[in-house]
């Protein structure tokens, strides 16, 4: 995770009024995200930690230029970008409520370029909840997925003999013997390498363990 | 019909609720009872000749007059030791020996020497095998009274000594002891030595009937076991009667010490197989059979008579069962509440075996009671319905049903011989 | 959901370095360079040749199953794709992760005035003497227990005594009636109960809406009777089961014949998923031990009999005060019980090479519980001689040593035991003493239970309650110990084999509720809670089957 978020400005959350009798009981809030300090921001990656939100929905409003044009008379550039993403599997239980959640580019439905601004529409359908909302909310200009170490190439190798060597009868293919060997080489290169996991825990230091209370911590 | 009369010469619970809750009357052992629940030493009077008694059709006694054959030590050993020569002259398959002179099929007690009458032929015998370590019993007492483990000669100076100087006047059971080959592989559990005590009824003899009950118990001692010698005084270690336990500290009341079949099927089966722990109950079920057999030539078969046995077995580490001893008077206290239980009902599946409920008391019938009569008791041979068998070899039983014969004849042919064990 | 991203590449690179770091890395090293050495294999086809000798080599059973039984380890929101903190993964409700702290916390407490009451340390390192004659007495420990020294009583001096308020005199012939069990079943109950979520409007408070009557105030997603119908269809009163249908007066050709032929079949292929589906309907007697190894994984060599033998020399060296309650535990449970007293010294052999076993540690990277900690004497609050206690860092409770009587029944071994033991505890029991929102934690199990037998028995459900007598109070002890001690043993075993099966804890609550059901006509007679623990206490007759049966296709 070597990339830092996108640097932007998260309004606090409202609950949309009709009149301002209506409060937290619509079991919707909105939160606006402004990138004031980016030169054309572009949006990978949305983590956070989920508080008692049942469905997510994000959309994107864009500059409209020649790539995104207009889509319509009514077009204000707003794009849907996630929709109602269930969060809770059932919105009166506890499950997923404060699970951490990271939503990447093959779940939106748009790229998200030229972003003027995000919003986030917060669902809780559940009148068991007090509150509810998103904590520790962080965009990323590209998704983490690719941060997966590379897998060793003797894992990824296939087993086509190679056609166009000439081969010769009872000789083996010094090339590929080479090959064979300088793996088995690596191999048991790594063995002494990794330390197995089962090796002995010791529990002591320095052989000593005596211990006369525990710790509150 | 007339309401039951009992006598009991023991006022265990077990035994006067299981009377009293069928609603019989109790009247004493001079009266004129149906149903007499005896301690060994009183039979002696109600058989013989100078009581002047005579038992009617509707009475009911729970000993035959000469069960000793069976259930005192040297007597039980002469038996079976007669019954394997004769079937040997018979040319009896199952009299078959091995290379070295053992018995194959039959070979289910420890070796056994009376003293002090065989005491040469035990000398000779231990000569042989200087480390062995034997067992001394004396053969007229029970829960563990007298014993002692001896692994020197010079422990039986003093019947060597006794056994020459008194030789016209034999020696009366008191004073008799059985010395045997001690089992010292015997099969541990959880590290602990332990013995298995299973109830046998026999209604008859003569033809022989005889049933098993499933709930039978191991006992097992309380101090680990432990084969060095230094170990050889604490008793504790060697004898599981649960009397002798019961001294020891960790005697434990809850429990004491006892352990059910099932948990011993449910672990061996577990930890060894179905196979072996098939063949050791079908193994403890042929030695009890064979036991009874060795003496319905000797034991006065009174149809009067029914007898609930206590089978003490140990199990050695080759899951081979050594039959060690038969108690005629298995002890009817109650240790714990899961014992009592236990007793409760083996007395009643008694009753309900030897007079059917809803019957009255008649010795002259045919005692084959129905299979919900049975109660924990399974038929482990009946003698007329194994001829019969034998009779009919082709005619299949139903499926599921135990029947001994059958499952004798089966075991024949796991051991590769027609023979029956008859 | 499953609308989150999926990271399979991500996965694939776990297992990878899971495997590169398990000792099977090496021995399939080891396997390839034999396979590579033979003299029939052509330099040209080398690969293909130790490829094909390790699979004859049962290789490709290894790690299938070796994959296998790491994917079935993963924390459950690997499934979502999303990973939060360490903290998150434990546990990612916050006010549970906090009843499970405050739950801790009153734990040490009580561990630490124990200490302070008796004057005797939480841990102290034996005299050479001492060790030698428990070495001795090592198969044997039921009869003198582990704190037992013959002769004089020895005395442990503190390195830095102004630490404490207190010198510690170590008491050699330790008075057992003086150490208490931490914690029994009913302080975790009301743990359980007392939790209410801070977020909670005042009607959520009082219990799910759907189920009012119950006391556990959390409410996670269950599963309904219908799920648990799906899930244990195997149960259905149409199909035949072990532990019914091979009963002795049952003909064998009707099923166990060709149940006992399966079954060996399935024991030779020894593959995990395949000995699952199999003992779904139960495991033959003879075929348990086996099954279950291939079920959990468990296969020793030589280097987990020397790790066994290492656990045993620790305790040895140390004396802790948990060996004291293991002991004490034993002896009130175990000891006692008609079935399991003479696996006495055998449970001593499993539970206190137990407590020094690091390897548990690991566990609590997805358990909500965290490991005690302390410094060694003198050294308070330097990190560097931090440790964790006990080592293993698993405090027990009444009733601990119960998770192990029942598979003494199984493993004549003490070593195989111990495995075996370990892998069940790492799986599946620590889940029925820690609070957590896992769907298989003790507080979801106890909202199945609550909410199924609400739903089976309205009114069963509502007289108990009115008598002041919540179903809960008796259950939860049941579930807590996974019924072990409760139940016949082979009812215990065959209640097992389902958990392992089904790779779920939800068959727990599921019988719970039958028993209430089967019992119901006496317990609509109760007035108190005594008479409705009366009804309820002796379980030992009850088979297991027909009544999972029973609760979850009778209607």
């Amino acid at each position: 995770m070597n990339d830092k978020p996108l640097s932007c400005n998260v309004k606090p959350a409202v609950s949309p009024t009709v009149d301002s009798r209506l409060g937290s009981q619509t079991g919707c809030k909105i939160i606006d995200i402004t990138f004031p300090n980016v030169v054309n921001p572009e949006v990978g990656e949305i983590r956070f930690q989920n508080y008692y939100v049942a469905f997510l929905t994000v959309k994107a409003k864009i500059k409209l230029t020649e790539q995104t044009p207009r889509e319509g008379p009514n077009d204000h550039g707003w794009r849907m970008v996630v929709r109602r993403l269930q969060l809770m599997p059932d919105p009166h239980t506890e499950t997923g409520a404060q699970d951490c959640f990271v939503i990447t580019r093959s779940q939106f439905v748009c790229e998200l370029s030229q972003v003027v601004s995000l919003r986030l529409i917060l669902q809780q359908p559940s009148p068991l909840w007090k509150d509810f909302s998103l904590e520790d909310l962080k965009l990323f200009k590209t998704s983490g997925g690719s941060r997966v170490p590379p897998l060793p190439s003797w894992f990824m190798e296939d087993d086509k003999p190679k056609a166009n060597k000439k081969e010769l009868e009872g000789v083996p293919d010094l090339d590929s013997l080479s090959t064979n060997l300088q793996q088995l080489w690596a191999l048991a290169e790594e063995v002494s390498a990794n330390q197995t996991e089962e090796s002995l825990g010791r529990y002591e230091v320095d052989g000593c363990y005596d211990i006369n209370l525990l710790a509150y911590s | 019909m007339a309401r039951i009369k009992f006598a009991s010469d023991f006022d265990k619970s077990v035994l006067l609720n299981n009377f009293e809750n069928r609603g019989w009357i109790q009247v004493g052992p001079e009266d004129d009872w149906n149903f007499y629940w005896a301690g060994v030493h009183n039979i002696r009077n109600v058989f013989s000749v100078d009581s002047g008694f005579r038992l009617q059709d509707d009475q009911f006694i729970n000993h035959f007059p000469n069960h000793v054959e069976l259930t005192r030590k040297d007597l039980m050993v002469k038996n079976i030791k007669r019954y394997r020569k004769d079937l040997e002259k018979e040319g009896n398959l199952v009299a078959e020996k091995d290379e070295t002179g053992r018995f194959i099929h039959l070979d289910f007690i420890p070796q056994t020497f009376m003293l002090p009458a065989d005491y040469n032929l035990f000398v000779e015998e231990f000569r042989k095998n200087p480390n062995t370590t034997w067992i001394m019993k004396p053969c007229g007492k029970a829960r563990g009274i007298g014993i002692f483990l001896v692994n020197k000669l010079s422990q039986l100076k003093k019947w060597s000594r006794d056994g020459k100087g008194n030789s016209f006047t034999p020696p009366s059971a008191k004073e008799t002891y059985v010395i045997s080959k001690y089992i010292d592989n015997p099969l541990l559990i959880g590290g602990k030595k332990f013995d298995l005590r299973l109830y046998v009824l026999v209604t008859s003899f003569r033809p022989l009937k005889a049933y098993m009950y499933r709930l039978g118990f191991c006992r097992f001692c309380t101090v680990k076991y432990n084969a060095s010698l230094n170990e050889l005084d604490n008793m504790f270690v060697h004898l599981t009667n649960v009397s002798i336990q019961k001294q020891g500290d960790d005697y434990n009341a809850i429990h004491g010490g006892k352990w059910t079949v099932q948990n011993l099927r449910l672990f061996l089966e577990s930890t060894r197989g179905k196979e072996v722990s098939d063949k050791l109950f079908d193994d403890i079920n042929w030695q009890t059979i064979h036991s009874l057999k060795a003496v319905t030539g000797v034991v006065s078969n009174d149809r009067h008579c029914f007898e609930c046995y206590g089978y003490d077995i140990i199990i050695d580490d080759n899951l081979k069962p050594w039959l060690i001893e038969v108690n005629a008077s298995p002890s009817l206290a109650a240790t714990t509440s899961s014992d009592r239980i236990m007793k409760y009902r083996l007395i009643s599946d008694v009753i309900n075996i030897v007079i059917p409920p809803g019957e009255a008391p008649d010795v002259r019938w045919n005692k084959v009671p129905d299979k919900e009569n049975l109660g924990n008791f399974d038929l482990l041979y009946d003698e007329e319905l194994a001829n019969a068998e034998q009779g009919q070899q082709d005619v299949r039983t139903k499926p599921g049903m135990p029947n001994p014969a059958l499952r004798a004849g089966l075991r024949d042919t796991k051991r590769g011989s027609q023979a029956t064990w008859k | 959901m499953g609308t989150l991203e999926q990271k399979p590449d991500n996965l694939l690179a776990n297992v990878l370095c899971y495997l590169r770091s398990s000792s099977l890395f090496n021995e399939l090293l080891c396997s390839a360079q034999d396979e590579a050495q033979r003299t029939n294999i052509r330099f040209t086809d080398l690969k293909k040749g130790v490829q094909n000798g390790l699979v004859t080599a049962g290789w490709d059973r290894k790690l299938r199953n070796a994959i296998y039984h790491f994917l079935q380890a993963q924390p459950s929101t690997a499934s979502s794709g999303v990973q939060g903190s360490p903290e998150q993964i434990k546990e990612p409700i916050t006010y549970v992760r906090k009843a499970q702290l405050a739950w801790e916390k009153k734990i040490l407490k009580s561990l630490n005035s124990m200490c302070t009451e008796l004057t005797i340390p939480l841990a102290r390192r034996r005299p050479e003497r001492e060790q030698k004659d428990m070495m001795v007495r090592w198969t044997e420990l039921g009869v003198d227990g582990p704190a037992f020294m013959r002769g004089s009583s020895g005395i442990c001096r503190g390195i830095a005594p102004h630490i404490l308020p207190i010198t510690f005199l170590w008491k050699a012939n330790l008075d057992l009636s003086q150490i208490r069990p931490v914690y029994a079943p009913k302080d975790f109950l009301d743990v359980v109960i007392g939790m209410q979520n801070p977020n909670c409007t005042s009607t959520g408070n009082i219990g799910s809406s759907d189920y009012p009557w119950g006391l556990v105030h959390v409410s996670m997603k269950v599963k309904t009777l219908n799920e648990l119908r799906l899930q244990y269809s195997e149960f259905a009163i149409t199909q035949c089961q072990t532990g019914i249908d091979d009963l002795p007066d049952v003909p064998p050709e009707l099923f166990d014949t060709d149940r006992t032929r399966l079954g060996r079949k399935v024991l030779a292929a020894k593959h995990a998923p395949i000995s699952r589906e199999f003992s779904k309907k139960g495991c033959p007697v003879s075929m348990r031990a086996e099954l279950w190894c291939h079920m959990l994984g468990v296969e020793l060599d030589n280097v987990d009999v020397l790790y066994y033998e290492q656990l045993k020399s620790y305790v040895l060296q140390h004396d802790l005060l948990v060996d004291n309650l293991l002991y004490k535990d034993v002896k009130l449970t175990a000891t006692n019980d008609d079935q399991y007293f003479v696996f006495e010294d055998f449970l001593y052999q499993i539970l206190l090479p137990f407590s020094r076993d690091t390897y548990i540690l690991k566990h609590f990277a997805y358990n909500s519980a965290t490991p005690p900690k302390s410094y060694i004497r003198g050294k308070l609050g330097v990190e560097e001689f931090a440790v964790t206690y006990p080592p293993n860092g698993v405090i027990p409770f009444h009733g601990f040593a119960m998770y192990v009587a029942p598979l003494c029944f199984l493993y004549n071994d003490v070593v195989q035991l111990y495995y075996v033991f370990r892998k069940m505890y790492i799986q599946y029991f620590f889940r029925l003493h820690s609070v957590s929102s896992h769907p298989q934690g003790i507080v979801s199990l106890s909202l199945i239970f609550e909410q199924l037998l609400q739903a089976e028995e309205p009114e069963l459900f509502y007289q108990l309650k009115q008598v002041g007598c919540q179903p809960l109070k008796i259950a939860f002890k049941w579930m807590m110990r996974a019924f072990s001690g409760f139940l016949a043993s082979d009812q215990v075993l065959l209640l097992w084999d389902r958990i392992l099966a089904f790779d779920s804890l939800e068959v727990l609550p599921v019988l719970a509720v039958a028993i209430f059901s089967f019992r119901k006509t006496n317990l609509m007679k109760v007035q108190t809670f005594s008479a409705a623990e009366a009804v309820l206490a002796d379980l030992f007759t009850l088979q297991v089957m027909p009544l999972l049966q029973l609760a979850l296709f009778s209607k």
